[in-house]
């Protein structure tokens, strides 16, 4: 293996092929930092470009933009709430809370590095061990899948705010996604025989909306917007807070990884997993949501290391791991390339020259993110007054891109306005997202797994991975019914 | 915070009973060749919302009556990002209040506007209004904003990325 | 846009510029259609097979009738606003609508308001063939698959993509067909339905061919049945649907549409304009590489306008039955 991966470090070094990872990481932090155009969209405008080159430069070029516009989602999810891609939206979380306390600086060095960590252990996990991690993605059916989702709702309980506000969000969430035909029987549902309505609402209008929008009306109410942002200075390499989160990057990057691969499950669950994760297992959890480190650092080491773990079951079998992966698979087939489980041993050279760009682009993302947020910092300079019109422009551009739709824009401008209102009562509204995320899964899943067993429901549990990750699920929501009622025990206890 | 909580309640329980009703009215398990139906998950979902919300209500009602001695946590800690912007908006003068309604009218008239007097002139205006609106009054950075986003737009999206724009 | 496309001409330029030289200008003597740029919708989303198939033409189109091509992609509702608005739009043939089967599978499952009434086909231009995939281990051929499904009835899941999808028809055809009771499962992703087969989760799955010959290829799936008139080239030994006596060829296909207004004239002009195209060593090497070249894809506006008209009609059939 180790010739194969110098063999592919002498393609990679050739300078057309530098050229080419150069501007795909650029083309990937330029189009990841616009709201609304996430990775998709940049890849599938980039393939007719790639028909013309070579088809290892061509992918080197599509996987490396696929990998950057993950990076630089956390961008502008940081520094003013409007997450760049649906990966980023948890890492706004934290994020944000830290740049209005004016550390803006430290919570991109933070989610700068988390990336590149977690993309280096995902590429690292793709080079290793991906015949080993496709066989483990293919355990996971139906039922594993419902389980998977069931866990991930549980991430509600320990969001750290209201539970009861939470609950009503994820549903709300989950009710959302049940909008449009459904995917089992092609009944329509709720669409009120609108055609806008029958494939469902997207996930990219309600995150640009709830997040983007409604945060732009919040400071136009205010009166701030004389106010400019401070200067700030990145720190990449800060050893207290490497410190403090390094426990979490592990976590989080191997997280990332095993969500990464399994297909269909996509880097924007990874994300919300890994932080609810990080909040459980943290000694403070209630400092998450108010710029916490470990709230940064979770999310994105996980988008991006399971944005790399997405490409093991496409390249160890010819099954795409997320939308984006799909559009490569796509690609591969259009240069003539039959994806499938003898790809990895019949384009051995491409493959590895794949990988190695890939890890350099990692270590690109790391040596160029401060430079291009320089650039993009000098925009912080301009008062809101200015800055908010173009983001609006930006939202709405982007979200109309996303399916040629001005009926998502009207979702959009709709989910500003709902999200602007529900901020007024502290409404947790990353509980929708994660409804509306993992809801079509868990309800199509559970019944796909219950046709599978014509019916029956103890499938959930003869196989070992659900009844392994349900009865996880069930001893977290235990435990967060019981804590409160074993700590008023304790503190009777005390007094007594 | 304790009304607009009561008045959200009461949407989301409205909304949810008459989205109940309609999940009524989808085919049910028996009547298709599946095992659940398209019926059985929304049902459920809407039902837990009506449940949970009814909850919220009563909740909020007593966490009012006895604000006193039990002022809900959630309460707590509602109000303290509220007394930051209540102080803002206190200076400011009232236009700025309802600000954001203006900027909120103005994105939907350019919506509107876009699909009539096309996308360009239709943002040069929006960018224009909308950055005076936002209390810039400085001609120079109106042009700039406005100059800024039309390129940012048609250079990004329309040249670069070849998307065609609404 | 126009770097894109001056890009993209460029290259084809070079390439093509024999071939095409003559065809073009005879035609430009015709009349002066089609005056002004032509816009391509997409009933499917970005990256796709549908999607695929109409960039490869668009550049071949502009190439022919000397002008630009717009993409747009529709995907929303299973393609049903492209068709929509394909209808209600000019009927000046400068609208063209790129469709897979899925238009006439969810018109026949009744989530697409636009009628083959208002659409006119202009071409159709691939014609991929159906195949019944299982996972070597499990069956070794038809013979094996039909034992254990008529043994165990309703135990015998397959899977497919989508709800209402060439699939889905595949499905209630073949289980019409033979008599046998199965169990459909369908899932939003290709890769997931493969998934399933290769994982051994499913029994079996029906998908096009083109789409599963990297599996086929490594043995790790075998088709066991192909919907088609005669053996395939390299599969002889896999049955097809015809020899084993079952009237069942259709597989996805996909074509080109305008509205039902635009003038016979027009449409005769761009499915000529098409033909070339179909003809053209581009479109076939790019047919080749897809694997899309089992059987011949070609057929003319009022040819497929009646297998259209049947197809729905079988299809309505067989949904009523399920």
């Amino acid at each position: 293996m180790l010739e194969s991966l110098l063999n592919g470090l002498a393609v990679v070094l050739q300078p057309m092929n530098l050229v080419i990872l150069l501007s795909a990481v650029f083309i990937g932090f330029v189009g990841g930092a616009l709201p609304g155009l996430s990775g998709v969209i940049l890849v599938v405008i980039l393939l007719p470009v790639t028909y013309g080159m070579d088809s290892t430069s061509a992918f080197m070029l599509l996987t490396a933009i696929y990998a950057s516009t993950v990076f630089s989602g956390l961008i502008t999810s940081i520094l003013y709430r409007a997450p760049g891609t649906p990966e980023a939206v948890m890492t706004s979380f934290d994020g944000y809370p830290m740049t209005q306390k004016g550390e803006a600086g430290k919570a991109l060095g933070i989610g700068i590095l988390s990336s590149a960590i977690g993309g280096t252990v995902g590429t690292v996990a793709l080079i290793v061990f991906t015949p080993l991690l496709a066989s483990v993605a293919l355990q996971f059916s139906s039922p594993e899948f419902f389980a998977l989702a069931v866990l991930g709702l549980t991430v509600v309980a320990s969001l750290g705010s209201d539970l009861l506000l939470g609950l009503i969000g994820a549903m709300i969430g989950l009710f959302i996604a049940t909008i449009g035909i459904d995917p089992v029987t092609a009944t329509s549902r709720f669409t009120f025989g609108s055609l806008n309505l029958a494939s469902g609402i997207n996930l990219i209008p309600i995150i640009v909306g709830m997040f983007a929008i409604s945060e732009v009306l919040k400071r136009a109410g205010e009166n701030s917007s004389h106010k400019a942002m401070k200067e700030f200075r990145i720190r990449i390499f800060d050893g207290a807070v490497l410190k403090k989160i390094r426990t979490t990057l592990a976590r989080s990057s191997l997280l990332g990884v095993g969500v990464g691969i399994l297909p269909g499950i996509g880097a924007s669950t990874a994300a919300m997993i890994s932080y609810s994760e990080a909040v459980r297992w943290s000694r403070h959890p209630e400092c998450f949501g108010k710029g916490e480190a470990n709230g940064i650092a979770a999310p994105e080491a996980a988008n991006n290391a399971a944005a790399m773990g997405a490409l093991v079951p496409l390249f160890a079998l010819g099954i795409p791991g997320s939308g984006t992966t799909a559009i490569i698979l796509g690609a591969f087939v259009m240069h003539g390339l039959q994806p499938g489980p003898t790809f990895m041993s019949a384009n051995g050279e491409l493959i590895y020259a794949v990988f190695v760009g890939l890890l350099i682009v990692n270590l690109m993302i790391l040596a160029f993110a401060k430079p291009f947020i320089a650039v993009l910092s000098r925009l912080l300079n301009v008062p809101y007054a200015a800055l908010g019109p173009i983001i609006i422009i930006c939202c709405v551009v982007g979200t109309y891109s996303v399916q040629n739709s001005m009926f998502d824009v009207w979702l959009m401008l709709g989910f500003g306005v709902a999200g602007y209102l529900l901020e007024k009562i502290n409404f947790p509204l990353v509980a929708i997202i994660l409804g509306v995320v993992l809801g079509p899964i868990a309800e199509s899943e559970f019944r796909r797994s219950l046709a599978m067993s014509q019916g029956d429901p103890m499938l959930f549990f003869t196989r070992p991975i659900s009844a392994t990750l349900l009865a996880a699920a069930i001893g977290i929501v235990t435990l967060t019914l019981l804590a409160p009622l074993w700590k008023r025990h304790r503190r009777r206890v005390a007094a007594a | 915070m304790r009304i607009p909580t009561l008045i959200f309640s009461g949407c989301v329980f409205a909304v949810s009973a008459f989205l109940a009703v309609l999940a009524l009215g989808l085919p049910g398990s028996d009547e298709v060749s599946t095992f659940i139906g398209p019926r059985l998950w929304p049902l459920t979902v809407l039902v837990i919302t009506m449940l949970l919300s009814i909850l919220l209500g009563l909740r909020t009602l007593a966490a009012g009556r006895n604000a006193g001695e039990t002022a809900g946590e959630a309460e707590e800690r509602a109000a303290a990002p509220k007394d930051d912007t209540g102080a803002d908006e206190a200076e400011s003068p009232a236009r700025s209040r309802s600000r954001h309604w203006l900027l909120l009218a103005l994105v939907i008239a350019w919506t509107v506007a876009m699909e009539f007097v096309g996308f360009a002139t239709a943002t040069v205006l929006f960018a224009a209004v909308a950055t005076w609106l936002l209390g810039n009054r400085n001609v120079l950075s109106i042009v700039v904003t406005t100059v800024v986003s039309l390129v940012l737009v048609s250079v990004v999206f329309n040249e670069l990325l070849n998307i065609p724009l609404p | 846009m126009s770097d894109r496309n001056t890009f993209l001409a460029f290259g084809m330029a070079g390439v093509l510029a024999a071939g095409t030289l003559a065809a073009s200008a005879t035609m430009a003597a015709e009349d002066n259609f089609p005056d002004g740029n032509i816009t391509f919708l997409v009933a499917a989303g970005a990256g796709g097979g549908t999607d695929n198939f109409a960039r490869t033409i668009q550049p071949l189109l502009e190439e022919r009738l000397d002008t630009t091509v717009n993409v747009i992609n529709l995907p929303t509702a299973s393609g049903a606003i492209a068709h929509q608005r394909t209808a209600s739009g000019k009927a000046d043939g400068r609208t063209l609508d790129f469709a897979s089967s899925t238009l006439v599978t969810s018109l026949a499952a009744g989530q697409n308001p636009t009628g083959l009434d208002q659409l006119t086909p202009v071409a159709r231009m691939q014609s991929d063939v159906m195949a019944l995939v299982v996972n070597p281990d499990k069956y070794e051929d038809l013979e094996a698959f039909m034992e254990h499904a008529r043994e165990q009835p309703g135990d015998t899941v397959i899977g497919g993509t989508a709800a209402a999808s060439p699939d889905k028809m595949a499905f209630l055809a073949f289980q019409d067909a033979t008599g046998l009771d199965l169990s459909f499962v369908p899932y939003d992703q290709e890769g997931s339905t493969a998934a399933n087969v290769l994982s051994g989760n499913i029994d079996g799955m029906f998908n096009e061919i083109s789409s599963i010959t990297g599996y086929t290829e490594s043995g790790k799936m075998k088709p066991i049945l192909f919907f088609a008139e005669q053996p395939l080239e390299g599969f002889s030994e896999v049955p097809t649907t015809v020899g084993q006596g079952w009237d069942l060829t259709n597989g996805n296909e996909r074509g080109v549409f305008v509205s039902a207004k635009t003038s016979p004239e027009l449409v005769n002009r761009l499915e000529s304009a098409l033909h070339e195209i179909y003809q053209s060593d581009q479109y076939q090497q790019y047919a080749e590489r897809v694997h899309l070249d089992y059987r011949d894809g070609w057929m003319g506006s009022d040819a497929y306008q009646q297998k259209l008209q049947q197809d729905l009609k079988q299809y309505r059939t067989l949904l009523k039955q399920q």
